[in-house]
């Protein structure tokens, strides 16, 4: 039995790109790095918040009568959202017949999260699958986070954790005999690391060859922002990074998409980044610099 | 792929290469005969005056087409009087909005003329005569295939000659050879066994014609030819593959230009792999060779299945997945035998039977030498909409699900009893008619002194089809749920709702359709109930058999016609949110973005949902993936451990899309730019910007929320 509880804003199954063989990948709320670029908008707050897509909207009014907070109104048969007293009730998005609100992030306990998870155990056995912690930041959730993991070794999975590595040391040793494989963000150069993320880097790099030490394996994974972080002098330290911390298997590279620039503005949101998709290009430049540089595989989503 | 089968290809594909029909006068005198001999007597002359047609490129002959001036092939039903009347008044014809009248299946069972030849069989045709001494009607049935064995005989003689008459005047040595040799063939096949690989396709292909339905298992019954040729140094692996094209581009040929099913491919689909009689995995290197040669063809027939168990190694389903991402044609799908040779065993059939199943036409498991029965589709939605309609006041007393389901499995079981009869009557009505060409290859045929259509086959089954069936299981998943679990409406509201097609019910249609717990997403309600239902559906077939003592099981493909449309457009709105007269679902598996929970749910469920297996009949799942998940490496990796996942856990039938929903709808605006796309649609594939509107609706649907 575990009831220690965090915000969930989605259980993906069949992840096929976040660890070895087939798994489950858990998102957990909040985050204490603010990436520019974040395409998981929702991640980032360590609440329950509220997606209203107008769109979807058909002005039914059930939210009107439901909501608590009165922050639903219709006028002249139009619906009205003011954000503002909103608590994240859920109530609403509840009684929403045209999924014009949903809540994300619902409070789960470990077992819940087991519960769900274990439903695909026999496609972890037959792959060499299992689950990966994500975010938000996992390790934000330290405790729950620890429990989970604690669960899931217990149930014999494979277990990953995704991670900007930002986080106390203490935790993370915490964790060294629980986790099978670490998925470490290497975000941008350390000079831009505060302006892009709002941390600094050297506390992360510090963690990772700690857990390099303690003989974890590692794979490096690495947002790229075509004019954003992707100078050649990151993608060298990529590589650098790859060749001196031992452990590391792999390097990720995952191409700027931007999807969370709708979600922004559906959480209410006007702060909106904007970038261009990489182009066939700019994927082929990174992918050489960085091989060019390392005997690590570098692989491109 | 050498130039000669290049040069076939080509000709095949623009334009029909089998002779016309040549019209036969039958002279009066044979009206005096019993119906079997008249019938032999008179397909011996049709064939005699057929002329002996092949191209240069052919080292195989045989081609022939029947002109239904006397019963021939059954497959077609070439001939068949009685099954045709039977057409015309039923098929494409819902019968109270619940069933239709669909033909059937029969396979030769070619390995057996491979290996006893002709002769063979009239050896069991003396020995059957001494059973019926005295019984006329037995021993002229079997005159009549005495007399058919002499008429096919002549048939391949007279190819014989016309070889050799070829091959004098021949300018190419080589070809002269050749010739030569073909000669020789048709003057050994099909009177006598095969001695060799090529002997073998030959005799294969030359009995096509009196049957041209599925080949079977031909990476089982022609391996020893295979494997002696190889090891002697007879053969190389580079004729076989010569040979099986040949024989794949002939039998693509079959199937004439001006059919309406000519960009369709369920004609002649077979498998590779499954088990052998020791239970060992069968796949061998004829497997693998076949379906190489078949993948290097650009054509869309014949289709193949892999028959996947727990004894075949994961790189051959690679290996075949690999293949099936790569086929632009759409030609392969994956069948498990475990839960339907487990169904076959439970129900009698003995494993010397079961283990050499075969799939044929859309996906129909089937046996060499067997015929299969029935196929006809049912509306299975019907038996709910009676519940809610003509059970109306029972079922608003109703306290909890339970007494509503007992009540709805009454109307079901009443509807499969009207099913059976009315499947029951058609089959008797197509048993009329007299067949002395295609009962030679059935086995029980002979032994019994039965035309195949009067049941004398011995392997044979039954099954029906189910349009609706997750319409259905989700339909009730919502009564359970909405009224009596969650008690977001009551019974009355919903009832009102459905006789209002949900005019004035939008708000309650929209939270079904977004707050319900549809099937395929693994959840205990869903998955309890579809468990429920099956459960209730073998209850009714449990030990009970067709007219001819078949067992009876179901599934839910809908076939080259649009059933499941047309039951749809006859039925009233349904409690999973659908509207009155749309087109119900066909398949196992969950559309219309109703799968929320992931494939790995979805494979689930359908894997879990049918304990009995009494719907191991010609059931489907229709997949549909992300294109990067076939074109990205490790997600393919993934991909097959997934598949293979699927089938350990007891997932009978996959095949899969992987198209997106924006290329499709883009082809229906389109559809000149979009020709070439081709899509799995109910256990076979044809070019999507063909198809009707509700079948290409039916694919889009289930492309809406792929991974
Ligand atoms: S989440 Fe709760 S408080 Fe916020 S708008 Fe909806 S009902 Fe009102
Ligand atoms: S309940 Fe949903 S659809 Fe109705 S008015 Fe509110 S947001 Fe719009």
């Amino acid at each position: 039995m575990n009831n220690k509880k965090a915000l969930i804003f989605d259980i993906e199954k069949f992840a096929v790109h976040d660890g070895p063989g087939i798994r489950t990948v858990v998102f957990m709320k909040g985050c204490p790095l603010h990436c520019v670029w974040c395409h998981n908008p929702e991640s980032q707050s360590f609440k329950a918040e509220l997606f209203f897509n107008r769109t979807k909207c058909t002005n039914c009014g059930n939210c009107t009568a439901v909501c608590p907070a009165g922050s639903h109104k219709l006028f002249d048969g139009k619906h009205d959202f003011n954000r503002e007293k909103c608590t994240s009730c859920g109530m609403c998005a509840d009684n929403c017949p045209a999924e014009a609100l949903k809540l994300s992030g619902v409070e789960m306990s470990v077992d819940e999260v087991m519960t769900e998870v274990l439903k695909d155990k026999i496609f972890y056995q037959n792959s060499g699958g299992g689950i990966t912690l994500s975010g938000g930041e996992p390790l934000a959730h330290f405790d729950f986070s620890f429990a989970l993991l604690t669960a899931a070794k217990s149930a014999g999975l494979h277990t990953a954790v995704e991670t900007s590595g930002f986080a106390p040391r203490e935790q993370i040793q915490k964790l060294f005999p629980l986790v099978d494989l670490w998925l470490w963000d290497i975000k941008c150069s350390p000079e831009k690391h505060k302006d892009l993320t709002g941390v600094p880097f050297e506390p992360i790099l510090e963690n990772l060859i700690s857990v390099a030490a303690a003989n974890g394996k590692i794979i490096l994974r690495c947002p790229l922002v075509p004019g954003v972080n992707d100078e050649d002098a990151h993608l060298l330290n990529i590589a650098r990074l790859a060749n001196e911390v031992a452990g590391v298997q792999e390097i990720d590279l995952e191409p700027y998409h931007p999807m969370g620039e709708g979600k922004s503005s559906q959480l209410g949101r006007t702060e909106s980044f904007h970038a261009a998709f990489a182009s066939a290009n700019d994927k082929l430049r990174w992918k050489n610099t960085i091989s060019a540089h390392t005997q690590t595989p570098v692989h491109l989503y | 792929m050498n130039n000669r089968i290049d040069r076939l290809v080509k000709a095949a594909c623009s334009g029909d290469i089998f002779p016309p029909c040549i019209n036969v006068e039958y002279d009066e005198y044979d009206l005096k005969l019993a119906e079997p001999l008249q019938i032999a007597k008179r397909l011996s002359e049709y064939m005699e005056s057929q002329p002996c047609l092949f191209t240069s490129d052919n080292e195989l002959v045989g081609m022939i087409r029947f002109d239904g001036s006397v019963p021939a092939a059954l497959f077609p039903r070439t001939g068949h009087k009685f099954f045709k009347d039977a057409c015309s008044k039923f098929y494409n014809k819902p019968q109270e909005n619940l069933c239709t009248f669909e033909w059937q299946h029969s396979n030769a069972d070619f390995g057996k003329i491979i290996t006893a030849g002709l002769e063979g069989l009239r050896r069991e045709i003396i020995e059957a005569r001494k059973n019926f001494a005295y019984d006329i009607e037995k021993l002229n049935f079997l005159a009549g295939l005495e007399a058919m064995i002499r008429g096919i005989i002549r048939r391949s003689r007279q190819f014989a000659a016309e070889c050799r008459k070829q091959a004098f005047e021949s300018r190419s040595p080589a070809r002269k050879n050749t010739l030569l040799r073909m000669a020789d063939n048709c003057m050994r096949v099909p009177e006598h066994p095969a001695r060799n690989f090529e002997e073998a396709v030959q005799c294969l292909y030359f009995c096509f014609m009196f049957q041209p339905d599925s080949i079977g298992r031909p990476d089982q019954y022609l391996y020893p030819l295979y494997r002696q040729g190889i090891a002697d140094g007879s053969l190389t692996d580079e004729h076989a593959r010569e040979l099986l094209q040949e024989l794949f581009v002939m039998i693509h040929a079959w199937t004439s230009h001006s059919s309406g099913n000519y960009d369709k491919g369920a004609e002649s689909h077979f498998v590779i792999g499954g088990y052998t009689v020791e239970k060992k995995c069968a796949w061998n290197e004829l497997s693998e060779l076949i379906l190489d040669a078949l993948m290097e063809l650009d054509l869309i027939r014949p289709q193949i299945s892999l028959r996947w168990n727990s004894a075949t190694p994961r790189a051959v389903l690679e290996k075949v997945l690999d293949c099936e991402r790569k086929d632009k044609n759409k030609r392969i799908a994956l069948v498990n035998d475990e839960p339907r040779i487990n169904a076959m065993l439970k129900n009698g059939v003995p494993w010397e039977t079961a283990f050499d199943y075969i799939m044929v036409g859309c996906n129909e498991p089937a046996f060499q030498g067997g015929i299969s029965l029935g196929g006809n589709t049912t509306n299975i939605v019907r038996s709910l909409v009676n519940t809610l309609n003509n059970r109306r006041q029972e079922i608003l007393n109703c306290r909890n699900f339970d007494s509503f389901y007992d009540i709805y499995e009454e109307e079901l079981h009443q509807d499969l009893e009207t099913i059976l009869a009315y499947s029951n009557r058609f089959n008797m009505l197509r048993s009329m008619d007299c067949n002395v060409l295609t009962s030679l290859f059935i086995t029980g045929c002979i032994e019994r002194a039965t035309s195949v259509t009067r049941g004398g086959a011995l392997r044979a089954r039954w099954c029906a089809n189910f349009m609706g069936s997750t319409n259905l299981i989700d339909s009730l998943c919502i009564i359970k749920q909405f009224v009596f679990e969650e008690k977001r409406c009551s019974m009355e509201t919903l009832l009102a709702a459905l006789d209002a097609d949900w005019q004035g019910f939008e708000s309650l249609r929209a939270s079904i359709l977004n707050k319900g717990k549809f099937f395929g997403n693994n959840d205990e309600l869903s998955n309890g109930v579809a468990q429920r239902f099956y459960t209730s559906v073998h209850t009714f077939a449990d030990g009970r058999t067709d007219y001819f003592g078949h067992f009876i099981c179901f599934g839910n493909l809908t076939g080259y016609n649009t059933h499941f449309a047309r039951y749809g457009a006859l039925t009233q709105a349904t409690p999973d949110g659908r509207v009155a007269g749309s087109a119900l679902l066909f398949g196992s598996g969950q559309a219309n973005g109703k799968d929320k929970a992931g494939i790995t749910s979805h494979l689930l469920s359908v894997a879990h949902m049918d304990p009995t297996g009494v719907m191991c009949g010609n059931s489907i799942m229709n997949l549909t993936i992300d294109e990067n998940t076939v074109h990205d490496e490790e997600s393919f990796r993934k991909l097959v451990m997934l598949v293979e996942t699927y089938f350990k856990e007891g997932g009978l039938h996959l095949q899969l899309n992987h198209v997106s929903a924006e290329e499709l709808i883009a082809a229906r605006k389109d559809p000149d730019k979009y020709k070439s796309i081709r899509v799995r649609v109910s256990g076979f594939s044809a070019i999507f910007v063909n198809l009707t509107e509700a079948i290409q609706e039916n694919v889009i649907a289930r492309t809406v929320n792929p991974v």
